[in-house]
């Protein structure tokens, strides 16, 4: 029970960000959520290996990271064993948002659910670096000291995946009218 | 312009993602909220599945030695064999899919492993069931004795592989996935195991007499001093063969409800964990969750469907589970058409998804391709080439990292493999003592057929199966009940001590009186039956042969010795790596290590494939080619344990 006095105080105060963080390398919020558990029960586990409690929050990423990478090898075979309507039924209503969704436009939910899908679209690494970057709003030497790379490493993985978001978006509005016409 | 729209939509998005974050509960631990993950009898009927299927499928095709002029069973046609071979693959191909729907339902890491051994077992089968297809072609109504004898003498080390894949890997899922506290349910879960370890061999014996494939029937089940029996008497063998179709009725109705229970389980399951996060927030301790499984999802209130929203409304009944359960491949062909064509670009690999899977069972049907094309003695001569074969490309693919190796429970591994071991020595000991040597003479004008043995026990297929039964009921019982907490280090071991049981195992039982050369040794004849001509011929000595085959058993202990130790090492260096890290571990881990090893087992696996041609020109004999095995055994272990290393670091640093 002390480690998990223990743990909840180094959680608490990164919970949030923490878990917007898986929320958006997953392809639903439901499954962003599965994620964070199960990156919480590993990280539970190895919390007596965490030295300085200083480095709690890079540690914790790698984690949910380290996850999300095992998860995305078995996206193969979820993908013929899904419950047939939980992601579509995701979005939603399974943390509750369609029913107290009135803060919340249809306008900004269709954009939700198209960076969603663009992040799927990326590599797990690409993603990662995107997400961390331009989301978390991390420094590159950040992002690099959690993967544990270089910095040029995530670069490259920044450029790479800019390159297949602007890819995706071409490909899914084709001409510019409607790129306008979805701005505005 | 994009910019600005990717912008925005990210902005959205983490806006969308840092609503309605519940309050934090962290969760029970780790033993408490990860028991409950399991599903212990899934897997147990996974592995059940999958291995019989693989022994059905194999079985049900061999080719019999007793299909020619003369006939000993009722049946006067045999059964076609096309219509056969058309029913066995189907029935493999559905338990394959079925045993791996439903464990890969189950999303925690648990149950991967059973997921990835019900893979390979099924690709396993697959093979076998290709091959067995392909011998049909090439023996048609097997009418020719001789052509079904190669056929045979092939066939007959690939089964007992195939049966021992099925076993180590239907352990290997057991151990892993069998956890969690001792309950009030365990009887059950032991009652239906053991339904179904029963329910599966009556299954086997059933469908062997239906197939008309006596002599395994025989060989199996009925004394030998019955084998010949007269037909307008009263037979046993008939009542018990009858009891059997039913027994067999009986557990295929029984299997299907099991799944389909399964099905209604998992919908469950998944029905409350997304209910808990409606009533507790958005993170919720697994056990919770899971706890609310225990509601029926009658009990649950017309909000809670309301809430579940309207895809989750509908209920599920038991008719309808069952069509789930069945309809196997009901995903949209839009979604298959994705899964064949589509990269993994949500995936961590470079490599497209099917390809994973696809691929070693496509490599391996065309190095088998070419094996068969080379010479059909080699399996027969050295059954651990195609284990090693498998290995080496395992391993391969594990240095593109195309698959990811789930680390099993590693006491579960070692009970398994220590458990294997005895009752596989055992075993061994007994029926290497006791076996029967079964002959075949062709000589001019006649062929002739019988033991040379004159007080058979145990046989090599009764010894396979008995190990089976064993193995299965024993791990699973093991596995269950102790529970161990320590490092994950000896874990590698433990895997590479199960090959290695399996590849010394398969190396003992290599019998050279399956081989043609019986033919060139003469002893005194014994009880023989005459299945064409007149011509005289004679006998084999079971001890000559014992003799000439003993080098080659010798070969196979001595390389399970050193694999062995490989194991042992690998262990002791994983748990002393504390501070700094082994350089003999280090060397495993070389990038280099599994294309040298894959080397050496490729490169022992031709020689060994074209050994007859090279003794042809005087380079050698055919006694080489266990020799050759051998090393192609330590080249696939060493590059399957330099991939669990490599694969072990990788966790670790992640």
């Amino acid at each position: 029970m002390e480690a998990n006095e223990r743990f909840r105080g180094l959680l608490e105060p990164v919970y949030p960000q923490a878990l917007g963080f898986a929320r958006h390398l997953s392809r639903s919020r439901s499954e962003g959520d599965d994620l964070f558990q199960e990156a919480l029960i590993r990280a539970l586990t190895r919390i007596e290996t965490l030295r300085d409690e200083a480095a709690f929050k890079p540690w914790l990423y790698r984690i949910v990271i380290s996850v999300h990478r095992n998860r995305s090898r078995r996206a193969f075979w979820r993908r013929f064993l899904p419950l047939p309507d939980q992601v579509a039924a995701d979005e939603p209503s399974v943390s509750g948002a369609s029913f107290r969704a009135s803060d919340w436009s249809p306008h900004a939910a269709e954009s939700a659910r198209r960076a969603r899908e663009a992040l799927a679209s990326l590599p797990p690494d690409q993603r990662e670096a995107i997400v961390l970057f331009e989301m978390e709003d991390w420094r590159v030497e950040e992002i690099a000291d959690v993967h544990g790379v270089s910095a040029s490493a995530i670069k490259s993985r920044l450029a790479r995946g800019r390159v297949r978001l602007r890819a995706y978006y071409e490909k899914r509005f084709g001409t510019a009218p409607a790129l306008t016409e979805e701005l505005r | 312009m994009i910019e600005e729209l990717i912008s925005t939509d990210l902005a959205a998005l983490a806006a969308h993602d840092r609503q309605h974050i519940g309050p934090l509960v962290v969760p029970q631990t780790e033993s408490e909220a990860r028991a409950r993950f399991a599903v212990p009898w899934q897997a147990a009927v996974t592995a059940v599945v999958v291995a019989t299927s693989s022994v059905v499928g194999a079985r049900t095709l061999l080719p019999s030695r007793y299909d020619g002029p003369i006939w000993y069973w009722p049946t006067p046609e045999p059964i076609d064999p096309w219509l056969v071979g058309a029913v066995v693959v189907a029935l493999t191909a559905l338990a394959f899919l079925v045993a791996t729907r439903i464990v890969v339902r189950r999303d925690p890491a648990s149950a991967l492993s059973s997921a990835t051994g019900a893979r390979w077992a099924g690709g396993v089968a697959a093979l076998l069931c290709a091959v067995n297809v392909w011998l049909v072609i090439q023996n048609p109504g097997n009418v020719f004795v001789a052509h079904t004898w190669s056929a045979y003498r092939f066939m007959q080390p690939a089964l007992d592989a195939v049966l021992v894949a099925a076993i180590v890997l239907g352990a290997a899922a057991l151990g892993s996935t069998w956890r969690g506290p001792v309950s009030s349910r365990t009887p059950t879960r032991l009652a239906i195991l053991l339904l179904f370890a029963g329910t599966s061999l009556l299954v086997m014996f059933g469908l062997m007499w239906f197939t008309n494939d006596h002599w395994a029937w025989r060989e199996l089940v009925l004394p030998v001093q019955v084998r010949y029996y007269d037909q307008s008497a009263w037979n046993p063998q008939v009542v018990v063969a009858r009891w059997a179709i039913g027994g067999s009725l009986a557990g295929v109705i029984g299997l299907t409800i099991a799944i389909a229970f399964a099905c209604v389980r998992e919908r469950t399951d998944e029905r409350a964990r997304l209910l808990a996060r409606l009533e507790h927030g958005s993170i919720v301790p697994i056990a919770l969750a899971l706890g609310v499984a225990a509601m029926t999802l009658e009990s649950m209130s017309e909000s809670d469907y309301h809430a579940l929203h309207l895809g989750q409304r509908i209920v599920l009944t038991a008719l309808g589970t069952l069509s789930v359960a069945l309809l196997v491949a009901n995903w949209s062909l839009r979604q298959r058409r994705r899964a064949l064509t589509q990269t993994a670009v949500r995936g961590t690999t470079k490599l497209p998804p099917w390809l994973a899977t696809a691929a070693p069972i496509a490599i391996a049907f065309g190095t088998a391709g070419v094996l068969l094309q080379s010479d059909l003695v080699t399996f027969d001569l050295a059954p651990r080439l195609a284990i090693v074969l498998v290995l080496a490309v395992m391993a391969m693919f594990g240095l593109a990292g195309a698959r990811p190796v789930p680390a099993g429970r590693p006491l579960s591994d070692l009970l398994a493999a220590g458990l294997f071991t005895a009752i596989a020595v055992g075993c061994c000991a007994l029926g290497w003592h006791q076996h029967r040597t079964d002959y075949l003479v062709v000589a001019g004008g006649g062929g002739v057929v019988g033991p040379s043995h004159v007080n058979p026990i145990v046989t090599t297929t009764q010894f396979a199966v008995v190990t089976w039964a064993a193995v299965l009921a024993v791990a699973a019982v093991a596995a269950r009940w102790f529970q161990w907490g320590g490092g994950r280090a000896w874990a590698v071991s433990a895997k590479v001590v199960v090959v290695t049981v399996l590849l010394t195992w398969l190396g003992l039982n290599q019998y050279i009186d399956r081989w043609t050369e019986v033919i060139a040794f003469h002893a005194h004849p014994l009880t023989s039956h005459v299945l064409w001509g007149t011509a005289t011929v004679e006998a084999v000595d079971p001890e000559a042969l014992r003799s000439h085959w003993i080098p080659a058993q010798l070969n196979a202990i001595e390389a399970g010795l050193a694999l062995l130790g490989l194991a042992v090492s690998i262990g002791v260096a994983s748990s002393r790596e504390k501070a700094r890290r082994s350089r003999w571990l280090a060397i495993l881990e070389s990038p280099l290590t599994i294309p040298l090893g894959v080397i050496l087992a490729t490169g022992s696996l031709l020689l060994a494939a074209f050994q007859w041609d090279l003794a042809q020109v005087g380079r050698g004999s055919l006694d080489d080619i266990p020799w050759w095995a051998t090393w192609a055994s330590i080249g696939a272990v060493v590059a399957y344990a330099s991939m669990l290393l490599r694969r072990r670091r990788r966790e670790a640093l992640s």
